[in-house]
């Protein structure tokens, strides 16, 4: 079984949906505040389930709950001991990787990237809230078509996602004559969206 | 908010009046043409090729934003300056969205790193951007038939 596969399995079997998509809104933001119609509206589950996954999520202090005038708002809890270790599950699993997944769907079914790989500040875990999410792409496709298709993941995740992509044959020409971005990018933190790492080491030799 | 004409962009000050004149459309448009004919000098890098081609859509931005009776105001000028082309020429999103997505691009490029962009990209992206003029020069002379510089033709 691929990465892909299995990194979406293993957030399902961890979070069961509803709480996997609430953590991933609350933490892949983690230095914003969300309402309650927000978050219904990113997560897109029936109100009272979120309200449920909410409530425990607030009493086990994952989550901040805050009132203000008539609003509640919803963040992230920065100072939850297991804050850090939580953020990089859901990044891996059902963060920018998934909702990136997601968005180039239709390019990857139909089988014209070999790799797609978030790296930089958010595949480190160095992020914050101004951070881009970088995106490399190696395969047969082109900016044209992949600027459209990341519309909807840079409205979910709140950043702007920059992709790069490369046919092949350019990816592995720039390899050998040893670009510094790529190799910067080949020796550095990666979180795979297409592909792997097995993969990423045959088309760069 | 969403802003959805140039009157709201006023409004809320990303945009600023300005006076167009004929003289102003035909520097801009000889910008344009310089840049795109320097987009495809042979032996340029593709960062080179996609840069100097965003700054010819850049300019087509500014010159419609112009015909409108407007410049961007102080704060990403730019960013404003490609996105106004919804509002001024009709440009579709798609276009704009990769207008917009080869602006934040030519920052890395620029000031980054440099490899970033493909051959194919670049190349595909002065294309566009030469369709693009056609669009601008179509729209001008249909809204603002007095701003068209004698020697400009789509």
């Amino acid at each position: 079984m691929g990465t892909d596969a299995q990194s979406n399995l293993v957030s399902r079997l961890l979070f069961g949906s509803t709480r996997r998509e609430v953590l991933a809104l609350l933490l892949g933001r983690p230095d914003e505040r969300f309402y309650m119609r927000e978050i219904l509206r990113a997560v897109g589950g029936g109100s009272g389930a979120v309200q449920r996954e909410l409530k425990q999520l607030v009493d086990v202090g994952l989550v901040t709950r805050e009132a203000r005038g008539h609003q509640v708002y919803f963040s992230a809890n920065r100072n939850a001991a297991i804050f850090p270790e939580l953020q990089a599950i859901i990044e891996k699993t059902a963060g920018a990787v998934d909702v990136l997944r997601t968005s180039l769907a239709t390019l990857l079914s139909e089988g014209r990237v070999e790799v797609a790989l978030v790296y930089g500040s958010v595949a480190s875990g160095k992020k914050t809230a101004r951070s881009d999410v970088d995106l490399l792409i190696i395969g047969d496709v082109s900016l044209a078509e992949i600027v459209p298709a990341l519309r909807a993941a840079e409205a979910r995740l709140g950043r702007e996602v920059n992709p790069t992509v490369y046919p092949v044959s350019e990816f592995r020409e720039r390899v050998k004559r040893g670009t510094p971005f790529l190799k910067r990018i080949l020796a550095g933190s990666k979180l795979f969206v297409a592909g792997d790492d097995r993969v990423l080491g045959r088309l760069a030799r | 908010m969403t802003i959805v004409s140039l009157a709201d962009w006023l409004a809320n000050r990303w945009i600023v009046p300005h006076e167009p004149t004929v003289e102003e459309m035909a520097d801009l448009f000889a910008v344009v043409d310089r840049d795109l004919e320097d987009a495809g000098l042979p032996g340029l890098s593709a960062d080179r090729q996609l840069s100097v081609a965003h700054n010819a859509a850049l300019q087509l931005a500014t010159l419609a934003l112009a015909a409108e009776g407007f410049r961007p105001g102080r704060e990403r000028a730019h960013e404003r300056a490609i996105l106004s082309l919804r509002h001024t020429a009709g440009i579709e999103e798609r276009t704009i969205d990769l207008l917009d997505a080869v602006r934040r691009k030519r920052n890395q490029i620029n000031y980054e790193h440099a490899g970033a962009t493909s051959a194919a990209d670049a190349a595909a992206f002065q294309k566009g951007v030469t369709a693009l003029r056609g669009e601008v020069v179509r729209w001008l002379a249909k809204k603002h038939p007095a701003l068209v510089p004698p020697d400009v033709t789509p």
